[in-house]
């Protein structure tokens, strides 16, 4: 191929590897989701998730009673609602949240298969996610550090092991949320109320359907959490046989969507 | 002749009832080609459907062989610069740069120095490397998103609007990188509806209006098809009249317009096949000083505006 212009330039470079593998295009994919997270707005955000519970925690605690008390609160109020609603905003807006800010066509336009660019996504998130509740359930123990409460240490542990699952379940039904419609907050909330608190609430086989439901299963079997659960009858294997089953069919639904589906400026048009 | 880069056959895209493009076929050959159209011909369509951003609706379209759409070894070899100003606002230049080229498969120990070698190429100053993309003018946005699709050493660029927010400098600088990345045998599609920038840059160019092609090929070609249009030239001469009366013994004229105290002869020509390669013994014949010859339509605006109705 010979160009009409005539620069004095010599033949270009040989190009580099073209690919990137698994590992490289989950570090790219990670740099720039990390980097983006520390905006001052979204400091702030993160400030507000990891400090906020655990203080208003702490200036109720003289109302709380015992341990329980306490724990029951985080566990209720936290890591199953403020938790999955934090993995609705976050994982919804996996896709959207570039497509919203017209910055997607950099990504998309590079040499990687949608479904490993969502999955990549997916991860990134779920680690960012990660560190994100685990600092705070270290708030949480701090509080319950300065506090003197007993045993605090071992239920700090057990709801950051449990959290790793919900993470990874709730986030990827809030991905193909996000991928099913731009009002995926509301499906999300709906979701929620139908699923988690409705029917995961009702003592029938109904209520397998709920990840909640699951989650719990899996917190009771720590002694010192499970003591102040009701749990009835309590099947370890099959909450996590269900949870790996919601997250792997959530997940693959979402990267067939997002292979097959075109996600620019065209939904908007046909509008 | 060299083969096509791109190739569309038939394409067509509907956003629900509205038409993006319609049943278009051309091919796109190697070197740098302009795409120009006014504003809905369907120029970002065509480009999002050559860069895999969306699909046709019906048609084929195949970018250096292949379809585009959710295909690794072709988008390996694209690089896009869109026309969209957004970037991540938070991110440094660097830090985005490193990011997107690990996803594009640049080595990991290398992609830091290639980021910024890039950088330098579009000449963004150093000062500003430090800076969050967020605090950036537009022109220096234009610059960094230029060195995002060089990066990688694509075979095809694929720019849209690339020169806008620059500066008459920064205009000519952009053009310059261009030309070196065109000679050193980068493919180059270029959007811009400033026209002016794109003469000097392509001998190719592709018309869209209403999301149909309405040319494309080498501007003389196009210009040559118009044989409805009769070609014009002005000529600033010592005696206009006397070159006006020979050219019209000779049958070369529709028509002409002559200025005899301003020295300006304007001329519609009838057969310009026949005419040209007699136009330099004409001269001769005449006898007397030309001071210059201006053809009158075949610049790319006035062709653009034949084409286009417009």
């Amino acid at each position: 191929m010979k160009a009409e212009n005539d620069s004095a330039q010599g033949p270009r470079m040989p190009a580099a590897p073209r690919h990137p593998g698994t590992w490289q295009s989950l570090a790219g994919l990670w740099c720039l989701t990390w980097r983006s997270q520390l905006s001052w707005r979204k400091s702030l955000a993160i400030l507000l998730h990891v400090l906020g519970l655990p203080l208003l925690g702490y200036l109720r605690a003289s109302s709380f009673q015992s341990m329980g008390g306490w724990m029951l609160f985080t566990i209720d109020l936290y890591t199953f609602l403020a938790l999955p609603l934090f993995c609705l905003h976050s994982f919804g807006g996996l896709v959207r949240d570039d497509l919203q800010e017209d910055t997607a066509c950099y990504t998309l336009t590079r040499p990687i298969r949608r479904w490993q660019f969502l999955v990549g996504q997916y991860t990134c998130q779920c680690l960012w996610t990660c560190i994100i509740v685990a600092l705070t359930y270290l708030a949480f123990g701090s509080m319950w550090w300065l506090q003197e409460v007993e045993g605090w240490l071992p239920v700090m542990l057990g709801l950051m092991s449990v959290a790793v699952p919900a993470i990874l379940v709730y986030g990827a039904i809030s991905s193909l949320m996000g991928l099913l419609t731009r009002k995926y907050l509301v499906l999300g909330l709906i979701y929620g109320c139908v699923i988690e608190f409705g029917v995961g609430q009702i003592p029938t086989n109904l209520h397998s359907l709920s990840m909640t439901h699951h989650l719990k299963d899996l917190l009771a079997l720590h002694p010192e959490i499970g003591a102040h659960l009701v749990r009835d009858s309590a099947q370890p294997w099959l909450s996590l046989l269900m949870l790996a089953m919601a997250t792997l069919i959530s997940l693959g639904v979402g990267c067939l969507l997002f292979t097959h589906r075109e996600y620019l400026q065209a939904e908007d048009m046909s509008r | 002749m060299s083969a096509p880069i791109i190739e569309a056959r038939q394409v067509s895209r509907w956003y629900g009832l509205v038409m993006g493009l319609n049943h278009i076929s051309f091919d796109i050959l190697p070197g740098i080609t302009g795409l120009v159209g006014p504003n809905g011909a369907g120029k970002s369509t065509l480009i999002q459907i050559i860069t895999g951003q969306l699909k046709p609706s019906s048609g084929t379209l195949t970018v250096l062989g292949h379809t585009p759409w959710n295909h690794p070894p072709t988008l390996a070899r694209l690089g896009y610069c869109p026309e969209k100003e957004a970037l991540p606002e938070h991110l440094r230049p660097l830090e985005w740069l490193t990011g997107l080229g690990l996803l594009s498969g640049l080595p990991r120990q290398q992609v830091g120095p290639i980021a910024s070698a890039s950088l330098a190429k579009v000449r963004l100053r150093e000062a500003d490397w430090g800076k969050r993309l967020g605090q950036f003018s537009k022109g220096m946005r234009q610059r960094v998103k230029l060195a995002q699709a060089i990066m990688h050493q694509p075979d095809l660029l694929v720019l849209d609007e690339p020169m806008n927010g620059l500066d008459p400098m920064g205009r000519q600088e952009i053009a310059t990188i261009l030309k070196e990345l065109a000679a050193q045998g980068v493919h180059i599609l270029i959007s811009s509806h400033i026209l002016a920038e794109l003469e000097p840059l392509c001998r190719n160019i592709m018309i869209l209006n209403w999301g149909r092609v309405m040319a494309t090929g080498a501007r003389h070609h196009i210009r040559s098809g118009l044989t409805d249009w009769p070609e014009q030239l002005t000529v600033l001469c010592e005696d206009p009249e006397a070159l006006a009366a020979l050219l019209f013994e000779g049958g070369h004229l529709l028509g002409f317009d002559a200025h005899q105290e301003e020295g300006r002869l304007t001329f519609r020509i009838k057969d310009p096949q026949g005419f040209f390669p007699q136009w330099a013994s004409l001269v001769r014949e005449s006898d007397q000083a030309i001071h210059e010859i201006r053809s009158g339509n075949r610049s790319l605006q006035t062709l653009f505006n034949k084409v286009t109705h417009s």
